[in-house]
């Protein structure tokens, strides 16, 4: 019986699945950013120095030792914006929050389409956001909170003129509306035009600060607009922003 | 729908099988790693 498996008890098992835990949780944080590569490099670096090890290269592999003590702080010095990101996040993330299934997704983003055509069709402003990761705790504060289903109607009802609700953001968390006739902040980027309003810089300001998918319909052209990481996408067809949404908001397999 | 219902619809094929090569080398990785940091204590101690 091979050293190891004489000292694997349950403290060992305990430990283990901790660590699995914790390492799957980085790689699901890491996936789709670009700091994937910086992961790729690591590995490259950590597989070489057992590598040469195994071959007795210990000069390489001391070099190695050395680059990578280096290479680590070389990392947080790069990587400071996203690293305090990824804390943010981390502390803001639900550790028991469940996923909605792929036919909850499509179920809402059919819901947010139809209302987002119609209220266009109408020329009835709206401003939606879909939260992702990161929190809006901040913000479905600043609105009445409804924890309600999703539906076409209950959005078109929301912004209907002149209703007490209808001159703020909806906040959709997961397969609920949680909060109606929030206040979203701001955006100050120059590069926009002058002529989009304040739903629409409210959309951009928010999806700057968050992670959220936000949808803004124009009151006076009845365009949709969607944000996403401070970039504005104008003038879309219901076609085009459920395509989008799905894209953005769909279960990564 | 209350989350205990929610826990309900998901079966635990969709839990396992989620992001289910991730998973794997996750596993790989934290066995890796226990191995080394128990071989490099083992080895402290014998010093």
């Amino acid at each position: 019986m091979p050293e190891f498996l004489r000292i694997i008890d349950w403290k060992t098992i305990v430990e283990t699945l901790i660590l699995w835990f914790v390492i799957y949780k980085i790689f699901l944080f890491l996936k789709g950013t670009k700091a994937v590569y910086l992961l790729r490099g690591i590995i490259i670096i950590v597989v070489s120095f057992f590598i040469f090890q195994k071959l007795g290269l210990f000069i390489l592999s001391w070099l190695l030792t050395k680059l990578f003590a280096f290479f680590l702080i070389l990392i947080v010095i790069i990587f400071q914006p996203e690293l305090r990101e990824g804390l943010i996040r981390l502390g803001k993330r639900h550790v028991f929050y469940i996923e909605p299934k792929q036919e909850e997704i499509e179920k809402i983003i059919r819901e947010i389409v139809s209302a987002a055509g119609i209220l266009g069709k109408k020329k009835i402003g709206a401003l939606i956001a879909i939260k992702r990761e990161i929190g809006l705790k901040d913000y479905i504060e600043s609105g009445v909170f409804l924890n309600a289903e999703i539906t076409s109607e209950l959005l078109q009802n929301i912004f209907f003129p002149s209703t007490p609700l209808h001159d703020g953001g909806v906040i959709i968390d997961g397969i609920k509306i949680v909060a109606a006739g929030c206040l979203f902040p701001l955006t100050d980027n120059p590069d926009l035009e002058r002529t989009l309003g304040m739903r629409h810089r409210a959309a951009v300001g928010l999806s700057e600060t968050s992670d959220a998918v936000i949808i803004a319909v124009s009151e006076e052209t009845g365009s949709i607009s969607l944000a996403i990481n401070g970039q504005l996408s104008r003038n879309l067809a219901p076609s085009d922003l459920q395509t989008i949404l799905k894209g953005q908001l769909g279960r990564k397999q | 729908m209350k989350l205990r219902e929610r826990i309900k619809g998901i079966s635990i094929k969709e839990i396992a099988f989620h992001n289910f090569w991730l998973k794997v080398i996750s596993l790989g990785v934290a066995i890796l790693t226990w191995l080394y940091v128990s071989g490099e204590l083992t080895k402290g101690i014998k010093v």
